[in-house]
């Protein structure tokens, strides 16, 4: 395919854009989600002393820092040779468990709810501030509990953006009773809060219309990872990476140090992002089904390769979620439900942290153990399956670092569905505002981390261009 | 009378400048009395035709380092028009970390991650280099400051900047609107000290340490300095007024505030602070070997004195210039 020229009318882009090419005749042929920049940690992390990537690796991302920050520390854990000691690894999960909230309550009622709650909304009233007009008590109520997850992740991490805590072993603050009883008192009224939520969604996404609207998104038959514990329950801070086939059949489970017989990445000159695919499975191209190793994670990713929550209440969700969209569920737009199911396991996992005594102990850190030199490190991120790969030399200073990161995973899937939903919406001649806000909710469904996906900028003003089989730009959104 | 039309700008960020706005949490609400955000990609369908549409700009808050042409262009583009222009956080303000790339060559940074990676084929392409890039905008030889590509009024440090200094930030803007008091170019919302000066770990009078060590090695005291534990902390030469939560977690300050008043290359500083700061134990008695030998404990120098502030160093900035 020719390389395609720029209009200079549009010197003003996005840090993303998705590009729909056009045939002779007018119809979709493809379309592209392309990210657009780039920042290259893989390289200068090498150097620095691997103690320090947990504090480094954060700026990979400040919408999902905790996530980073995590995955770096259990990786740098493992390099030392140190297991943590069971209060800190309790410490780190409780704060990780705040974390997932922020994320998730930023992505479905900042980003992704005004979609839902103003749908007939002008673009530039499409927004939280407009939800805020129309409904300032719920924002009101929003911040609010914004406010309670932040000052955990704050007690916790030293920081809520770009937390500091994690060192080898251990982390570097312990939780006193007083810090314990605020978190005990802000955890009830999260779990309440994300009760309303689901409840919330679950009138929204129940009315015929949108019952209509969400059949007509394709289901993309592909594979599925998450981290799950022993009883392939979802588990966000640690346990064996479990993939099911687009049947739902476990077909692997591994540990994270051996990521690499699993999976692997193909790059493409279009995108600052890769391609990653189940290796054993193959990579041939944007494809989906059983002899394509492309798979999904994040909220879907996750709820179709458990087999529940280990908490009472997220688990009823779980079920009500099979029963609405099957198992394993391929609807993009399902998403959106598994996210807010997991903002309640997430607060009642948060609040049996909070309630657990260990919590206060002393003992947070543990330095002893035998240097290994390489560890891999993997959570679940708000947005998937996290991984990050270190090698040092025997002072521990870095000398390998490989990172691959949810929206990454992610990106095939997105290509394709861009393509399928394309396809179906665009006319072969009219193309309205709502079509193109159709091809917006495919990839805002993801709640695509572009910051994450090559460690470059975040999730903002995607371009939408509409290219003719001359290479001519036709239409810009 | 009419709301400060701001719009919030994009270069290389990570999203937590932007986060850190909504984490003012029931104060958001405060602002929008008085602001009308405009574009502020993040949380608003917007695309970047809006910015042309509007007929002013009161004020542009800058965020992230400059790394790509495009980027460039809409910051200038934005700054022409703008009244009152902000740096941001780290990035915008001295670089921040993405900066660090700066100590290498962009096909180095572009050969890491597409092709070395062990997760990666051999056959990878690279973007935007490789044939068939759709357009693919490269990307420019360095991360650059804000402050270097247009004039910039206010700069509000951190990483991301602390709550109280984005307070005072609206403050000041507050202000401006209210009653017209003209805004001090080039303040910094933050103390004009060091974090050393308002830090409340004891510190002796005489810093005098057995050896440097890394903050992996020995069980931290949560009340004592770091440079007495011998531990590394950027306090001495990062700007006051974070409200320290990393020190005040345990953990040694890596100098996200930048340098205070009057500090232009803080590794320079670094290095002479703690030649006057820290003694090591019979220092007196060391030969040069053995003096070297203790500072070379220190493990990466150049990645950690300037973790937040490569935009500042000056042999970066003379490479810079040779190219």
């Amino acid at each position: 395919m020719s390389v395609i020229r720029i209009d200079p009318a549009t010197r003003l882009e996005g840090e993303a854009e998705i590009k729909i090419f056009l045939d002779e005749k007018g119809k979709v042929k493809e379309a592209y989600f392309q990210v657009v920049e780039f920042r290259g940690f893989e390289k200068f992390c090498i150097g620095r002393p691997v103690e320090e990537l947990p504090r480094i690796v954060t700026r990979i991302c400040g919408v999902c820092p905790w996530a980073h920050h995590m995955a770096s520390a259990k990786a740098v854990d493992k390099i030392y040779g140190r297991e943590p000691t069971i209060t800190a690894k309790k410490i780190r999960e409780l704060g990780y468990c705040a974390h997932i909230l922020d994320s998730h309550t930023i992505h479905f009622y900042v980003l992704a709810a005004p979609d839902f709650l103003l749908p007939d909304a002008r673009r530039n009233e499409r927004n939280i501030i407009g939800v805020f007009k129309h409904n300032p008590e719920l924002v009101k109520n929003v911040l609010k509990i914004r406010g309670m997850v932040t000052k955990i992740e704050e007690l916790i991490g030293g920081k809520a953006i770009h937390p500091v805590t994690g060192l080898p072993g251990g982390v570097s603050k312990k939780i006193d009773e007083t810090d314990r009883k605020i978190i005990l008192e802000h955890a009830k009224e999260i779990l309440k809060f994300s009760l309303y939520t689901v409840d919330l969604l679950r009138s929204i996404i129940e009315k015929k219309e949108v019952v209509e609207l969400i059949e007509r998104f394709d289901n993309l038959k592909t594979y599925y990872a998450g981290l799950v514990d022993r009883n392939n329950r979802v588990n966000f801070y640690d346990g064996m990476i479990r993939v099911v086939d687009p049947k739902g059949r476990e077909v692997f489970k591994f540990d994270s140090e051996e990521y690499l017989d699993y999976i692997a990445e193909v790059s493409v000159p279009w995108s600052y992002t890769k391609m990653p695919y189940l290796k054993k499975i193959g990579w041939v191209g944007l494809k989906d089904g059983d002899n394509s190793g492309v798979y999904r994670v994040g909220p879907l990713g996750r709820l179709n390769a458990s087999d529940g929550f280990s908490t009472p209440k997220a688990n009823e969700y779980y079920n009500w979620f099979r029963d609405l969209f099957g198992k394993p569920a391929h609807n993009t737009m399902a998403y959106h439900v598994a996210r807010v199911i997991e903002m309640v396991y997430a607060s009642e996992r948060l609040l049996e942290l909070a309630e657990d005594e260990e919590i206060t102990s002393n003992d947070i850190i543990n330095l002893e153990g035998e240097f290994r030199g390489r560890g891999v490190g993997v959570v679940e991120a708000p947005r998937g399956l996290l991984i990050h790969h270190y090698e040092t030399d025997e002072k521990a200073i870095t000398r390998k670092v490989n990172l691959i990161i949810p929206t990454t995973m992610n990106n095939p899937s997105i290509n394709i569905d861009l393509t399928r939903v394309a396809t179906k919406f665009l006319g072969s001649s009219s193309v309205d505002e709502a079509t193109i806000n159709r091809v917006e909710m495919t990839y805002r469904a993801y709640d695509p981390c572009l910051a994450c996906s090559t460690h470059m900028v975040g999730n903002r003003g995607v371009l939408i261009k509409i290219i003719n089989s001359d290479d001519k730009i036709i239409a810009v959104w | 009378m009419d709301k400060l039309i701001a719009v919030i700008i994009p270069g290389e960020v990570c999203g937590g400048c932007d986060v850190s706005l909504v984490n003012l949490h029931e104060d958001l609400v405060g602002v929008l009395d008085f602001v009308d955000i405009a574009y502020w990609p993040i949380a608003m369908d917007v695309k970047e035709e809006d910015l042309e549409d509007l007929d002013r700009i009161d004020v542009a808050i800058f965020q992230g380092s400059v790394r790509t042409e495009k980027q460039r262009e809409l910051i200038e583009y934005v700054a022409e028009k703008a009244k009152i222009k902000v740096a941001y956080g780290s990035c915008a303000c001295f670089g921040g970390v993405p900066s660090l790339a700066d100590l290498y060559e962009v096909m180095d940074l572009l050969r890491t991650a597409y092709r070395y990676a062990p997760s990666n084929r051999e056959d990878n392409a690279i973007p935007a280099i490789s044939e068939g890039s759709l357009g693919l905008p490269k990307l420019e030889k360095f991360n650059y400051r804000v402050d270097e590509v247009v004039d910039i009024d206010l700069f509000v440090p951190g990483c991301p900047p602390p709550k109280d200094i984005i307070a005072k930030l609206f403050g000041v803007l507050r202000e401006h609107w209210e009653t017209g008091k003209p805004i001090t170019r080039g303040y910094v919302f933050a103390s004009t000290k060091s974090l050393c000066d308002s830090c409340s770990r004891e510190k002796p009078d005489v810093i005098s340490i057995e050896d440097f060590v890394r903050p992996s090695q020995r069980v931290i005291d949560p009340k004592k300095c770091f440079l007495a534990q011998g531990i590394i902390c950027l306090g001495p030469i990062s700007r006051g007024g974070c409200g320290a939560p990393c020190v005040n977690s345990n953990v040694p300050c890596r100098g996200c505030m930048g340098p205070p008043e009057g500090v232009l290359d803080p590794g320079a500083k670094m290095v002479s602070a703690l030649a006057s700061l820290v003694k090591i134990m019979d220092e007196y008695s060391l030969s040069d070997e053995e003096l070297v030998e203790h500072v070379q404990k220190i493990e990466d120098p150049v990645g950690l004195f300037y973790r937040f502030t490569m935009g500042l160093n000056r042999l970066v900035r003379l490479r810079r210039a040779e190219k």
